[in-house]
């Protein structure tokens, strides 16, 4: 034995050094696995929600929209910015593998926005993003608002036949309203019976007025879909999906 | 002699790994040299800390046997190890030291052709000054793939880099090698056997 490996022998001993066992390299590896798995699962998520905000059905709920009004919206934008993110994450993640340094970055980042792509997909279809977004809308209150005014500023366009504010009168044959922007209109149609404090109106113009088709209460319980309650998505199909 | 000794690294890495120590001197002894020429060729300012690089290599060795992965060398594997030990200590010394001589066994003369008649001597200092200059990322690759002569994928193992970045990285080390050895007054070309 030579004066180093006799050196070094006696150090482990000198030195109590002992052998890591063998699981704690398997769940530093389970580790980095998960961590893998949970940055898919939040980039999916992401893209899922990208999805809920620009699903088609919404846009046809906006009669004559300009799609980049909806597209261009704020949340959107964050969140396919958040699905990038997560992608450079989970691709960052893939190279703690124990071999993943072995692949080109080149090849990572395609595959892993793949893999969130899919499972966003399949997120959406599965109705996993519509529970997690109808849940952020009820309980997160940043989430609420970028939503809140992509919707108003939506709502309030009586070319296209919406109409939304705050009910400043009414009697038997229809309301004022101030709407989001601070214009007053006379909205002619049925007024709901129990007297919300702000609603929203289908219709068209007729003259200097608002004729109404139907007079619905701003914040009604209904489907949280992109368009607020009871529109787009959450009117559609997801209705009769949830009972809620 | 013992059976031990002319035994795999694979091998000794397993007996290791079930406690026997006399893998790990054998280990030693086989990879003492290769390490401490590597961390010279690789560190000037580390030379007079060889030992100690040693020692911390080795201990890691021991302490992490049970991570090594037959998928990949034994040597790639040592290797890293001494690269990251290496690293951690160049990263902690703020003084520098100066340089020492260029040791002319620590570059083998297939490594290069010249033109000239220049003497291996004068190359060899010359080399030295030009891997001075050399950016770190392209002397890591520099030093393994020419001096260690270490194939493209070992050196892959070793610095954690795909194949096809070590394989540009080396050319830009020749490329750097050559352009440097212009500014000389040399036509110097690295062989890439």
């Amino acid at each position: 034995m030579n004066d180093l490996s006799e050196q070094i022998l006696n150090a482990t001993r000198a030195r109590h050094v002992k052998q890591i066992p063998a699981y704690r390299f398997v769940l530093a590896r389970f580790f980095t696995g998960f961590l893998f798995v949970l940055t898919m699962l939040v980039g999916s998520l992401a893209f899922g929600l990208v999805l809920e905000a620009l699903w088609p059905e919404a846009r046809q709920g906006m009669r004559g929209q300009g799609f980049h009004q909806m597209t261009l919206g704020a949340l959107p934008l964050i969140l396919g910015l958040f699905t990038g993110l997560v992608v450079i994450l989970g691709a960052v993640v893939f190279r703690h593998f124990r071999y993943g340094y072995r692949v080109r970055g080149i090849v990572v980042v395609p595959i892993v926005l793949a893999l969130s792509l899919v499972l966003g997909v399949a997120n959406y279809k599965l109705d996993l993003t519509f529970k997690v977004h109808r849940t952020m809308m009820h309980n997160v209150m940043p989430y609420r608002m970028a939503f809140e005014g992509q919707r108003r500023e939506l709502w309030v366009n009586p070319k296209s036949g919406r109409l939304a504010g705050v009910v400043i009168s009414k009697n038997s044959t229809g309301l004022v309203l101030q709407d989001f922007s601070g214009h007053t209109w006379i909205v002619r149609g049925q007024v709901p019976l129990n007297n919300p404090k702000q609603v929203r109106v289908l219709g068209q113009i007729c003259g200097n007025d608002f004729c109404a088709e139907s007079i619905e209460p701003w914040n009604m319980m209904g489907g949280m879909g992109p368009m607020g309650p009871g529109m787009g998505r959450g009117m559609g199909h997801k209705m009769g999906n949830h009972n809620w | 002699m013992d059976d031990i000794e002319s035994e795999a690294d694979v091998d000794l890495a397993k007996r290791l790994s079930l406690g026997e120590e006399r893998a790990l001197g054998v280990l030693i002894r086989r990879y003492q040299e290769p390490l401490a020429r590597y961390v010279r060729r690789r560190c000037y300012t580390c030379r007079s800390e060889i030992e100690d690089i040693l020692q911390d290599v080795f201990l890691r060795v021991f302490s992490h046997i049970r991570e090594f992965d037959p998928g990949m060398s034994f040597s790639a594997w040592i290797y890293r190890i001494a690269h990251n030990q290496m690293v951690s200590r160049i990263r902690k010394t703020t003084v520098r030291a100066g340089l020492e001589p260029f040791d002319d066994n620590l570059i083998p003369s297939s490594l290069f052709r010249t033109d000239g008649p220049t003497e291996m001597a004068e190359l060899t200092r010359h080399l030295h000054a030009i891997q001075e200059r050399m950016p770190a990322k392209l002397r890591d690759v520099f030093v393994l793939r020419f001096l260690e002569e270490k194939d493209y994928g070992e050196i892959g193992d070793i610095l954690k880099e795909n194949g096809n970045t070590v394989a540009t990285r080396i050319r830009r080390a020749r490329e750097f090698v050559a352009d440097e050895a212009q500014k000389l007054g040399l036509n110097l070309i690295l062989e890439d056997s």
